[in-house]
């Protein structure tokens, strides 16, 4: 087991370097550089200056340089710094990261603890009324864009409840209370297209687990069917569910930058997208690689979960 | 739990009888057809008959039905059923040359990939790199570097599935490639280009359909979002997202300009996703 735990973790080595390699190409091949961003149309500097703002960035520097620098300085915990209000990056992402996580964790928990049962009930009662209820809803919430959803919820909330439609955001810790009431709107937004994702993935498992031969023999030997059902058709199907589970934490953190949007919260989406409206190019390039390189290691912690999970995959 | 009580019927028919029976009739596959072939008349042939999305009329924001107005008009008197015709127009012109583009470079990949040992190794390394990013924030650094507009919004989409789709045909093809009729046309003198798109394609063909299906509802999607957050599609040109994006701070008093671009866009994703489900049922139940 430590062994396919650390050839996991090696494997994940080359992947984060081409992630910061995307990342720093990103900011290069934007048309003109970050100087020229700076500057716009300000004609009061001589070239001079310009050559030295150059060389305060390394642009002078061939492009290999550059990115060692660049990565070297990543290593060391520096992520740069804002173009327009000179900030550390590292503090504007550690502000905004707790609201997009909140969401996904958020989402991802009301999602699972929905989804599961919801899916297992559909797979047991098979062409029945809640069969047909369970995938109707399932592709109601496929089909529904989120952030459409969640425009919708604000406009019906504020006309019918109007206290959940306070989307003023208060940090987890300063009142838990306040904090939820403002949240809970945009977490179900972000949750419904997961849950429906999940509850096909469960029907289609436990439909799966429900004709292999141990489930036969478990109802053979005289088994109650609850206990059937739960510690082997669900325990077994409970594999492919952690996958599409684990698959899908990116899609979250991509859904929480609309909503966020939607919602006005102040997470990582709201940073991107006005750090790309500002142009502040350097924002941009961290934050994208920041929830990527989060992205990365928790697809990691997923696959090593698989080894204690299902044991046959560790000698592959 | 009394739910979870339930009795179930290992009495399963066998594939051949299944089969058999969803020959007969698809309903899926019907609706889904039904609602893809519906919304490409609605794009192709809607614009030929409401030709100008720009027309403006002296009715600012009239609710649906006023003034001959079937889905109302926005804040310039511009007719909304003209603006979401040439939407689904534009959305639908984005996904289909996108996911186009990304399927047929993507499918080349995978399969010289399941031919070349090294090409496998170089190119599949750079595609994982680009399936590391979680999607929607690729297509979002993307937007942030090339700039809104719809050639913008097409690059993006290309690229966050260009991997994919690599990846899907990959496998299959390599299964393929151990097959003896791969060995027969080797000797038999057959080009690699002529084995690998001749033979190699039209048998991994099936997994690429479906995949083709979803991934065109997720572009759409993926437009829509990219619209709406003011990356993609821009005014004065109408797309789904677009429209989305333009009707939202009009919300609270003319909900229709956010109603109508949502309900176009939760049938678009749904046309495509029944019909890429249906397809992959029969698929599954042939044993493809």
């Amino acid at each position: 087991m430590r062994q396919y735990i650390v050839r996991r973790m090696l494997m994940t080595v080359p992947t984060l370097l081409g992630v910061t390699i995307v990342a720093f190409l990103m900011i290069h091949l934007i048309p003109g550089n970050i100087v020229q961003v700076m500057l716009g149309t300000r004609t009061d500097v001589t070239p001079h200056q310009v050559q030295q703002l150059y060389q305060l960035y390394g642009l002078n520097q061939p492009l290999y340089v550059q990115y060692w620098r660049w990565l070297m300085q990543l290593l060391q915990g520096n992520l740069g710094f804002s173009l327009r209000t000179g900030l550390p990056i590292s503090s504007l992402i550690s502000q905004s990261f707790g609201v997009t996580a909140e969401l996904a964790v958020g989402a991802l928990i009301l999602a699972v603890a929905v989804a599961v049962p919801l899916g297992t009930i559909a797979a047991l009662y098979k062409k029945t009324i809640w069969d047909y209820l369970a995938r109707g809803f399932a592709m109601f919430g496929l089909v529904i864009p989120n952030f459409w959803l969640g425009a919708m919820l604000v406009m019906l909330t504020s006309i019918y409840l109007p206290v959940l439609s306070v989307f003023n955001y208060v940090p987890f810790l300063t009142n838990p209370l306040l904090n939820i009431r403002d949240m809970i709107v945009p977490i179900f937004a972000l949750a419904l297209s997961l849950t429906a994702i999940i509850t096909r993935m469960t029907r289609a498992a436990v439909l799966e687990t429900m004709q292999f031969d141990h489930v036969r023999t478990a109802r053979a030997k005289g088994l109650r069917q609850f206990t059937v059902n739960m510690k082997h058709v669900l325990r077994n199907s409970l594999i492919p569910i952690t996958t599409i589970v684990g698959l899908q934490f990116g899609y979250l953190l991509g859904g929480a930058i609309i909503i966020e949007n939607v919602f006005s919260l102040p997470g990582m989406g709201r940073l991107i997208v006005d750090a790309i409206n500002q142009r502040d190019y350097p924002v941009v390039q961290s934050s994208v690689l920041f929830v990527s390189a989060i992205f990365v290691l928790i697809n990691l912690v997923v696959d090593i979960s698989y080894g204690f999970i299902n044991p046959q995959i560790r000698y592959q | 739990m009394a739910l979870l009580t339930r009795k179930f019927d290992t009495n399963n028919k066998t594939e051949r009888q299944m089969s058999v029976h969803k020959r007969r009739f698809d309903a899926s596959l019907w609706f889904g057809g039904s609602l893809v072939a519906f919304l490409l008349l609605l794009g192709i042939a809607g614009p030929l008959v409401f030709r100008n999305p720009d027309e403006m009329s002296t009715f600012y924001l009239a609710p649906p039905g006023a003034h001959g107005f079937l889905l109302g008009t926005d804040q310039f008197g511009r007719s909304e059923l003209t603006r979401i015709i040439w939407g689904i127009r534009t959305s639908l012109e984005i996904s289909f040359i996108s996911i186009g583009i990304a399927c047929i470079l993507g499918v080349s990949i995978g399969l010289f990939a399941a031919k070349s040992k090294a090409f496998d190794m170089g190119i599949m390394r750079i595609m994982d790199v680009l399936l590391a990013f979680p999607a929607m924030l690729l297509a979002i650094g993307i937007m942030a570097m090339v700039g809104p507009g719809i050639t913008g919004v097409i690059e993006a989409i290309t690229i966050v599935y260009l991997p994919i789709f690599a990846r899907v045909s990959r496998a299959p093809a390599i299964e393929q490639m151990t097959r003896e009729y791969i060995e027969a046309e080797h000797s038999l003198g057959a080009s690699t280009i002529r084995i690998l798109f001749r033979h190699v394609l039209t048998n991994i063909w099936p997994v690429i359909i479906i995949q083709l299906s979803l991934a065109i509802s997720d572009a759409i999607l993926i437009e829509a979002a990219l619209s709406y957050l003011g990356l993609g599609v821009v005014p004065p040109a109408a797309s789904l997202g677009e429209l989305l994006a333009s009707g939202q701070s009009l919300m609270f008093t003319d909900p229709w300009l956010v109603v109508f671009p949502g309900i176009a866009i939760a049938l678009a994703v749904l046309g495509f996703n029944v019909l890429g489900d249906a397809i992959r049922d029969r698929g599954a139940v042939r044993g493809q």
